[in-house]
């Protein structure tokens, strides 16, 4: 087959619709975890949930030897870690007051460490060299079928309604948490609700990009969003764009070379608009304030001496 | 009905006290001042009236109910510093802020929040910066926007930590007048204030505050050198 039918066949189609709805939830929600200064959280979420996903395999190889793996089931594991994860960072910041930067590390580091521990259970167990728990680590989008763009699509759906509801309470949040609960909002619902949402799209990127990097999806298009504009909404939208054009890039490449981690295309994908939104940004770009800056200089030489 | 009493409030941060068994009033349209030194407890006063912060023991009373129950009454202008002044918003949205719970929830900002919001920040003289990112704004002028979105919620008390913090004489003029406008209007605020000079020409009333209330009452009859010296210790022989 040449690139360009292996581009249109059905799978790849499949994989395409995949990674977009993936990139675009992941666009949304990742803006309001930036504004919140939660970008860590979703590096937590993302390896926290390895050890979720590794028991859920155990338990399902344990019930039904001969079955192989179930992905909706090794998900639910990894989503329930993932929370775990994310409640225990919470609990350890107000409650032991320890600082969130090195919560957030502590937490990410020891979930992932079980992961590791009960990784080397599951490669031993005779099953265990097909699990496929590496396409969970690295990612890959090849193997997205239709009924997970169903699931991505629900996901995609129910992020754009929620964001679009809570745009505003979302906002004051991230900016002014104290005005949010003087003015009687419930904070704590707000984030929790939040953090939920998080977790549904890094669950659902898991198999895609891999819980590695996922944070990668959540964070760089909407960093890459701020250069162009100081408004909220068009952050959103821009973001989502930026993350469905990266998520779709990886997507491709997957499709034309089998055997790429489609994560890390992603991620690099990700990436180069980063740079270029840090390069020609309409709002914050460097080469606009270098401008700015030349044209300053200029002004003020030219300027005679009072 | 007093716009805010406080009933044997003691707060602690962890282990250590921080504020021991506050007893104060606050009479309705009355300036008042809340002065002390730094680490006297004066945010963390302001901070648990509103629930921010839960006390050890005791209560806040506002109107005579709990905080909780005078939905819209009350008003809050936090320390300048607490907010991320680069967050992709500008003045006239932060201002739209105060209004969030008025327009309710899931509805979006419209027209006639955004005209109402601008009423407010021509009050505050700052009209011709509602486009303005609040990044590019100078400290006085992020102030004010600030001062904007508590008038904006048309409160009967408004509470204030440290507003005139860094801000140019020409931003605590404004600040200080539309304080006197709204006492004037019957509304009250309770500021925390920390240039002692200038405590008695703008408050009426002061509460003087070190982890406990040093004095409390008429801003002449309490700014006494003894009270001063009880509330700063050694370290007022600077500032005297």
């Amino acid at each position: 087959m040449s690139h360009f039918e292996v581009l249109f066949a059905y799978n790849t189609l499949v994989v395409l619709a995949g990674t977009m709805l993936l990139g675009i939830a992941a666009g949304i929600t990742g803006t309001f975890l930036m504004l919140r200064r939660r970008s860590l959280a979703g590096d937590v979420i993302g390896h926290a949930a390895l050890p979720g996903v590794a028991v859920a395999f155990l338990i399902h190889a344990a019930i039904a030897p001969d079955a192989g793996k179930s992905l909706p089931l090794m998900l639910l594991g990894g989503g329930i870690a993932s929370a775990c994860g994310m409640l225990a960072a919470l609990w350890l910041r107000n409650v032991a007051r320890l600082p969130e930067d090195a919560v957030m590390a502590i937490v990410l580091s020891t979930f992932f460490g079980i992961g590791v521990v009960l990784l080397s259970i599951v490669q031993a167990s005779p099953t265990g060299a097909q699990a496929g728990i590496k396409d969970f680590i690295f990612g890959q989008a090849a193997a997205i079928r239709i009924s997970d763009v169903a699931l991505l699509a629900t996901i995609t759906a129910g992020t754009i309604v929620i964001c679009h509801s809570l745009v505003k309470e979302w906002t004051l949040m991230c900016f002014d948490q104290g005005l949010a609960g003087v003015l009687g909002y419930p904070v704590r619902t707000l984030d929790f609700l939040l953090m939920a949402l998080v977790v549904a799209v890094c669950v659902a990127g898991m198999q895609a990009v891999g819980l590695l990097l996922i944070v990668a999806l959540l964070i760089i298009p909407p960093t890459s969003a701020r250069f162009w504009s100081d408004s909220i909404g068009p952050n959103i939208w821009l973001s989502a764009i930026f993350g469905a054009i990266s998520a779709t890039t990886g997507g491709i490449a997957s499709a034309l070379v089998p055997k790429l981690s489609t994560g890390a295309i992603i991620v690099l994908a990700a990436a180069m608009f980063m740079l270029f939104s840090m390069l020609f940004g309409s709002r914050h770009g460097l080469l606009l304030r270098w401008h700015a800056r030349r044209m300053m200089k200029r002004a003020s030489q030219n300027t005679p001496p009072a | 009905m007093l716009p805010l009493a406080a009933f044997q409030v003691t707060v602690a941060y962890r282990n250590t006290p921080v504020l021991t068994d506050l007893n104060f009033e606050v009479p309705a349209g009355t300036l008042t001042a809340i002065v002390g030194p730094n680490g006297a407890g004066k945010s963390t006063l302001i901070k648990t009236a509103l629930g921010l912060v839960q006390p050890l023991t005791g209560h806040f009373e506002f109107f005579g109910r709990p905080f909780r129950e005078v939905d819209g009454r009350v008003s809050y202008i936090p320390q300048r510093t607490s907010v991320d002044w680069d967050f992709p918003v500008t003045a006239l949205d932060v201002v739209c802020m105060g209004l969030y719970r008025k327009i309710g929830w899931f509805r979006p900002v419209r027209s006639r929040h955004r005209d109402q919001a601008m009423e407010a920040l021509a009050e505050v003289g700052m009209q011709d910066y509602a486009k303005r990112q609040i990044s590019q704004l100078s400290g006085g002028q992020q102030q004010r926007v600030f001062l904007a979105r508590a008038l904006v919620q048309n409160a009967d008390l408004f509470l204030m930590d440290e507003p005139l913090a860094g801000v140019d004489v020409a931003t605590e003029k404004t600040i200080i007048q539309i304080l006197h406008r709204m006492r004037d209007h019957g509304q009250t605020a309770i500021v925390v204030h920390h240039d002692l000079d200038t405590v008695c020409e703008y408050f009426d009333r002061v509460v003087l505050l070190n982890e406990r209330i040093i004095a409390e009452g008429r801003s002449e009859e309490t700014m006494t050198p003894e009270n001063l010296k009880q509330a700063y210790g050694g370290k007022l022989h600077i500032l005297t």
